[in-house]
């Protein structure tokens, strides 16, 4: 019987995996994270499913790949059809509490099908992907109504309309007037708001509140950061932390824009990739990005010191990862969405509190992770089954527990849809011819790029990923093989949702107790 | 104002294209078929997406592969975030009318997820597909038997189950009865009259539907069960083609060499095994074709009252199967394995706009798929095309002699996770149990997941006996098409919650607001 009463599943927005102390990065500071790694295991394999916010939180929230749950791209409408996290928690009694961002686009023209409009509860769970929101705020924009940080700024004295435009990521000039941190060149200066009333700040007070709530009552949050995303703007004295020199180098080569391949040369084209091929952009924007990793830290920190002094650390399943990374200038790339790790690959710890996985604390596992590992993983954690014909994930508990099977997967998948990107126009794409498909083993990664060449990297020899070999006919094999195994991958989509495998099992041949004799002579 | 005001969608269960007249069947006479095929355009390769019933069926009501729609076999429910004809209908202030069967499984589990209640608008519709009843005729399945049950007793036909007691039961010469389940027993007539036999009683039911609405439109899918299993026809049919020539069983020793082990598994169903002797095929066969005679007798009754209704001019007609029947041919019964005779269905459609005068009578050898008829359908009807979710293509460019690119090969898949063939083949239920077809005009490719795929050169080889899946020499082609799959599987329209024109109008843009990547 596990331990595990409570789960605790923190998201950061766009924290790339290298960007934690106990991941080596030089430099940054993330005592509490790493205090957290040293209780659980940190994986350093785990990949997203997309490398942009809004596929790749459904993949974790519904635990299946983009390719089966349609919604491909941010505000894609998931289907009403998708069950999510808090679908799967209602046998145990258990709500899936959110406090900050999903990203969520609920199918508002099939629940208007399906009279699913009004008031009710349940109209108003489908509308939030199945979170009950204690606060929801998506970030990078004012907060709207569904959530209460534009009060709760004005009540601090932060007088405005707008108060986050204005004092959250907005800073001051020489002379008093506001800069907006929209515009990367003022990335080093601090936020007008006070660093106790930033956002950061402002959801780890709601988890806290909402943690203390509880009592002895079992919940499940969902913690879910809309920072170090953009705009970069970090309130001191964060924001002074870090110097550029500070940084991780930038990782990029002028060889890289030799015989680019057609959709990272258009992706290069686009305003955010242009700025970020500067040099003054990166030694603005890492230092700050590094300041917000380092303020999520310290709230961190007091969450945990919140668990610890109740007691729940003994009954918490925490897990503590990301939706994907950031390119910050990295191959001449901005944002996020290429197949580069930097965008791919995230932090992901999690932390089992039950003895049985007193052997593996404090360790660093290496198996290749997928976000849609997440919810199978709580799920288990919880004692709940594992609807495996809708579920593509592997819970985690045996690489935790130290029972994992003898065979685990050996590659991952992630995909894009890039229809809503301006590259789309650049190459003269129709919205249906935009698709992409990464397989990554542990030495290669190979893209199939729907109407282009794939890409191919050796990351054995090229660990950074400076040489796309998709055209190198000396790999044709290689490729071939991979090409081979996302085929496969492929046609085994979990995607007769509506059939459970009992239900086959139970109808498999079994007409004739239905009055059916067809064959008989 | 459209010229087309209705539209007939007519269905048959298990017909074989090849079982008509007008198809060039030998023996079988189909006048009233064949009368479609003459006032519009007849479709020499039109296949299904699927060779059973229910995943075929979802496919023509979705509009999308069975991978789309994903009930890829029978009673798997329908995913509730599918749109069928009648959704499209109903958005657009209409209905889709359904007389007959459709096979159609509703997800009711996420209806209780959803809190629809049962007494909803919305429940009724998600119930029945989206389509409106008239009455439902399943045949042997409970879901669909009321209708009919409570036709039979009005008519004087007692007992618990007056469909097994009179529709499928037979009389044996000696006043007695025998259970029509068997096929030993086909060539009996059945102890329903003919007047009130299945195909007789669907007939009724929609003869008197479009009579009263009058000169009110209507969208109705005509639906019979017949010809399909069991093989029973009330007399005089079930004797027409008693000493008729029922054609050769196809078999070939080459079938025997390097079975492909799935297809092996089929061989030994019992269908199968009962249908491997050529004495059943040739008992049941003129049963078969019967029924098939049957079915066209009421068609013409149909025409008879569209004709005299007026109601030829304003209204499309399609005419269409679900799948075939093996009827013994390469020692298989039923269906669902990716033989022409399985996968092409007869399809007729009768276009009666002027534009589409140039092609009445023609025969069109361009592939065409289950899923255009909801787009045609919607074309005729000047219907919004909703392209992100809808797969197929109208065909009123074709009835109407537009020049057009046409597709060169169509697909068609397999699930037969809820077979005994999957427990032949050492498989649990979690696990993969998924074929596709691609077909061009000389080669099929069927790609097995987890076996080697099967190849036939149809050029050469038209009744498919040689399989060359395993043959080095035609490794090549099997790779260009296992390529055409791969692309097929990664271009399904699973991003159906946004139409293009949203994701047209929202690319390269950001929210109001937000300003990424501003120095």
């Amino acid at each position: 019987m596990s331990k595990v009463r409570n789960v605790l599943f923190i998201m950061c927005d766009q924290l790339r995996a290298d960007h934690l102390g106990c991941a080596r990065h030089p430099t940054l500071q993330t005592p509490n994270l790493d205090r957290l790694a040293a209780q659980g295991v940190r994986f350093e394999n785990a990949f997203v499913q997309s490398g942009v916010c809004g596929p790749s939180r459904m993949s974790y929230y519904t635990g299946r790949y983009v390719l089966s749950h349609g919604a491909t791209w941010n505000r894609v409408p998931l289907s009403v059809h998708e069950w999510t996290i808090g679908d799967y928690l209602k046998p145990a009694g258990l709500a899936a509490v959110l406090a900050g961002k999903t990203h969520m686009v609920p199918d508002i023209e099939a629940m208007e099908r399906l009279e699913l409009d009004g008031g009710s509860a349940l109209a108003a769970l489908i509308r939030q992907g199945g979170f009950r929101p204690i606060d929801r705020y998506d970030g990078h924009s004012p907060p709207g109504r569904e959530s209460g940080y534009a009060d709760y700024l004005r009540a601090k004295g932060y007088v405005s309309k707008d108060p986050w435009s204005d004092y959250v990521i907005a800073a001051e000039g020489a002379d008093g007037e506001i800069l907006s941190g929209w515009q990367m060149r003022n990335a080093r200066l601090p936020a007008r708001v006070r660093e106790e009333d930033s956002e950061t700040a402002y959801m780890t007070d709601q988890a806290i509140r909402f943690i203390e709530s509880q009592g002895e009552a079992p919940w499940f949050l969902h913690l879910s950061y809309v920072k170090p995303h953009w705009p970069y703007m970090a309130p001191a004295p964060y924001h002074a932390m870090y110097g550029p020199n500070q940084a991780l180098p930038v990782n990029r080569s002028p060889a890289e824009l030799e015989d680019q391949h057609p959709v990272l040369a258009a992706y290069r084209r686009q305003e955010e990739c242009v700025n970020f091929s500067r040099d003054e952009t990166i030694a603005a924007v890492r230092p700050t990005y590094m300041g917000l990793i380092s303020q999520l830290d310290a709230h961190l920190g007091r969450i945990l010191a919140l668990l610890e002094r109740s007691g729940r650390l003994a009954d918490t399943l925490i897990v503590f990862t990301s939706d994907h990374g950031d390119f910050l200038g990295d191959h001449w790339l901005g944002e996020k969405e290429i197949f580069y790790d930097e965008a791919i690959r995230v932090p992901l710890i999690i932390v089992d509190p039950d003895t049985a996985s007193a052997g593996t604390r404090g360790q660093v596992d290496s198996h290749l992770v997928e976000a849609i590992d997440v919810l199978p993983t709580c799920l288990d954690a919880l004692g709940l089954p594992i609807p495996t014909h809708r579920l593509e994930g592997r819970s985690l508990l045996p690489l935790l527990r130290g029972t994992a099977p003898g065979s685990w997967r050996d590659f991952v998948i992630s995909e894009l849809d890039y229809s809503f990107r301006e590259a789309r126009l650049i190459l003269n794409r129709g919205p249906r011819e935009c698709r992409a498909f990464m397989l990554r083993t542990e030495r290669w990664k190979y893209v199939l790029w729907q109407g282009f060449r794939p890409q191919l990297f050796d990351l054995l020899d090229d660990p950074f990923e400076l040489s796309d070999r998709g055209d190198d006919p000396g790999l044709a094999r290689v490729q071939a093989e991979l090409h081979e195994q996302l085929f496969a991958w492929m046609r085994v989509r979990e995607n007769r949702t509506t059939a459970s495998d009992a239900y086959v099992e139970a109808r498999t041949a079994r007409h004739k107790d239905h009055g059916i004799y067809y064959g008989v002579w | 104002m459209p010229e087309i005001r209705n539209v007939l969608f007519i269905m048959c269960d298990q017909l074989r294209a090849d079982y008509l007249s007008c198809y060039g069947h030998p023996v079988i006479e189909t006048p009233n078929i064949d009368r479609l095929a003459n006032r519009g355009v007849r479709f020499t390769r039109a296949f299904v997406q699927g060779g059973v019933c229910g995943s075929s069926r979802m496919s023509f009501y979705t509009g999308r592969y069975a991978a789309s729609h994903r009930a890829t076999w029978n009673f798997v429910p329908l995913p509730i975030d599918e749109l069928t004809l009648g959704d499209y209908l109903t958005a657009a202030g209409r209905r889709a009318h359904l007389i007959g069967k459709t096979h159609f499984a509703p997800d009711t589990m996420a209806m209780h997820r959803c809190g629809i209640e049962d007494d909803s608008e919305a429940s009724a519709l998600l119930r029945e597909g989206g389509f409106t009843l008239v009455a439902r005729h399943e045949g042997d399945l409970p879901t669909g038997k009321a209708d009919y049950t409570a036709f039979l007793r009005s008519k004087g036909y007692q007992g618990q189950d007056p469909w097994l007691d009179y529709a499928v039961a037979v009389r044996t010469p000696d006043g007695g009865t025998a259970d029509g389940w068997h096929m030993r027993n086909a060539h009996l007539p059945a102890r329903v009259a003919e007047e009130h036999s299945e195909t007789a009683y669907v007939t009724d039911t929609a003869i008197d539907f479009i009579r009263r609405q009058g000169e009110t439109p209507w969208v109705l899918h005509l639906s019979y069960i017949k010809p399909h299993w069991p093989y029973v026809a009330p007399a005089p049919y079930h004797a027409l083609y008693r000493d008729a020539d029922t054609g050769p069983v196809l078999r070939d020793a080459r079938e025997a060499e390097n079975e492909h082990p799935v297809v092996s598994a089929y061989r030994r169903s019992r269908a199968s095994q009962t249908f491997a002797d050529p004495a059943v095929a040739r008992h049941v066969r003129p049963t078969y074709m019967g029924l098939v005679r049957q079915i066209d007798t009421h068609i013409g009754r149909i025409l008879d009252l569209l004709e005299s209704l007026g109601r030829l001019k304003d209204t499309l007609i399609v005419f269409t199967s679900d799948h075939g029947d093996y009827l013994g041919d390469h020692g298989l019964g039923e269906k669902e394995l990716f033989h022409d005779i399985i996968h092409r269905v007869p399809f007729l459609l009768v276009d009666p706009t002027l534009a589409a005068d140039g092609t009445r009578g023609s025969v069109d050898d361009r592939f065409v798929e289950a899923i255009d008829v909801l787009p045609t359908i919607l074309d005729a009807l000047a219907l919004p095309a909703a392209t992100h979710r809808l797969e197929g293509r109208s065909l009123l460019p074709l009835t109407r002699g537009e020049a057009t690119a046409w597709r060169s090969s169509v697909v068609s898949e397999l699930d037969y996770g809820l077979k005994e063939a999957r427990r032949l083949v050492g498989l649990p239920a979690a696990s993969t149990c998924r074929a596709i077809m691609l077909r061009s005009a000389e080669w099929k490719y069927v790609y097995w997941h987890g076996f080697r795929p099967q190849l036939f050169n149809l050029a050469d080889d038209p009744d498919e006996f040689a399989d060359l899946g395993a043959n080095p020499r035609f490794r090549q082609v099997g790779d260009r098409f296992r390529d055409e799959v791969l692309d097929w599987l990664a271009t399904r329209r699973a991003r159906a919650t946004l139409d293009f024109a949203t994701i047209e109008r929202r690319t390269g843009r950001a929210p109001d607001g937000i300003h990424i990547g501003l120095w």
